[in-house]
């Protein structure tokens, strides 16, 4: 039984989650909460789809402002001062938990190939976009789409996200509101269709020479 | 970088179709977005000289049901609509790196497929 002393200096046993979550703040020189977990979000949802797994193994959950993974409180805790830094600061009108990389890591972020690709996509995608841009990009994807057609206008929250969604969940969840009235969305399919047509015919114009 | 979920940018000189050069005021072309839809050996083969590609359009104002919204940064500038039913062939000599915008996440090109499913009544 280690005592106290020795469970705050000795180093932490880094997840999945960890690795990640240090990996991100390390890329990004800092990063607000909220953006970190939509970024760990959608790398999950990305590696998820394209191998089985989700990257850091965490449980997310819906939440008002989108995803969240209750992990994070935890790696937070066992990081901060360390491998992260967190401070509270005002950002636009705005509280928020700022992550930076801390003074003394303890471990270094390996993460294999496959799982650098996914984040370091998700690290681009969101780099020039702020929080509430971030916000949209989870409540965009299928997963969160669908529990909001569940949901009817009800928000219900601590509910569980589901990334294995049956194709048929994922085309009725994906579908837009008809927006325009009939006659003016036929206009614009014909002109859309007088496009495609432009297009394939300057090509079959230049590879027939 | 021809993969599943590459979008593209089409410049107006390709697509102007050929008899426009007859006509005396041709109606100006702007240049067009797609998404590429084709599996990874359809993209990658060079005996594939065509792929599937979903024209993009940013006229949100018309999104229907077989559309699927891309929000601006996702290798989009204006929050955008695929058209799942204006599905069409694009020659891969068209798709040159210098017209490459970016590759969707996973996630929306499933969303893109689903909604072509849904159309050929997979779903």
């Amino acid at each position: 039984m280690p005592d106290t002393l020795d469970a705050v200096t000795s180093p932490p046993k880094p997840d999945r989650f960890d690795r990640a979550l240090v990996y991100v703040v390390r890329a990004l020189g800092q990063v607000n909460v909220t953006k970190l977990e939509k970024i760990l979000y959608l790398a999950d949802l990305e590696h998820f789809h394209r191998t089985g797994k989700t990257l850091t193994g965490a449980r997310w959950v819906r939440y008002k402002l989108g995803p969240l993974a209750k992990r994070l409180v935890h790696a937070r805790d066992e990081m901060a001062g360390q491998e992260i830094r967190v401070s509270g600061e005002a950002q636009g009108d705005r509280q928020a938990q700022v992550y930076r990389p801390g003074p003394s890591p303890r471990f270094e972020p390996d993460l294999g190939p496959e799982e650098r690709r996914d984040l370091d996509r998700m690290i681009e995608l969101a780099r020039p976009l702020n929080s509430d841009q971030m916000i949209r990009l989870a409540y965009n994807t299928t997963p969160m789409r669908f529990l909001l057609s569940q949901e009817r206008g009800k928000p219900r929250y601590n509910v569980s996200i589901p990334f294995e969604l049956d194709l048929s969940v994922v085309a009725a969840g994906s579908a837009e509101t008809v927006a325009a009235d009939a006659e003016a969305r036929r206009a614009f399919k014909l002109r859309e269709l007088e496009r495609i047509a432009d297009i394939q015919e300057a090509t079959l114009a230049r590879v027939g020479g | 970088m021809i993969e599943p979920g590459g979008v593209f940018q089409i410049p107006p000189r390709l697509a102007r179709p050929p008899q426009e050069a007859h006509r005396f005021n041709p109606a100006p072309r702007e240049s067009r977005w797609v998404l590429i839809i084709s599996t990874p050996d359809q993209c990658l083969k060079p005996e594939h000289e065509t792929v599937l590609g979903i024209l993009l359009s940013s006229q949100l104002a018309y999104s229907a049901e077989h559309d699927v919204l891309i929000y601006a940064g996702e290798c989009v500038l204006e929050d955008s609509i695929a058209q799942a039913d204006l599905l069409f062939t694009l020659s891969k000599i068209d798709l040159d790196r210098s017209r490459y915008r970016g590759t969707v996440q996973a996630d929306t090109l499933l969303k893109v497929r689903a909604a072509v499913a849904r159309l050929l009544g997979f779903v």
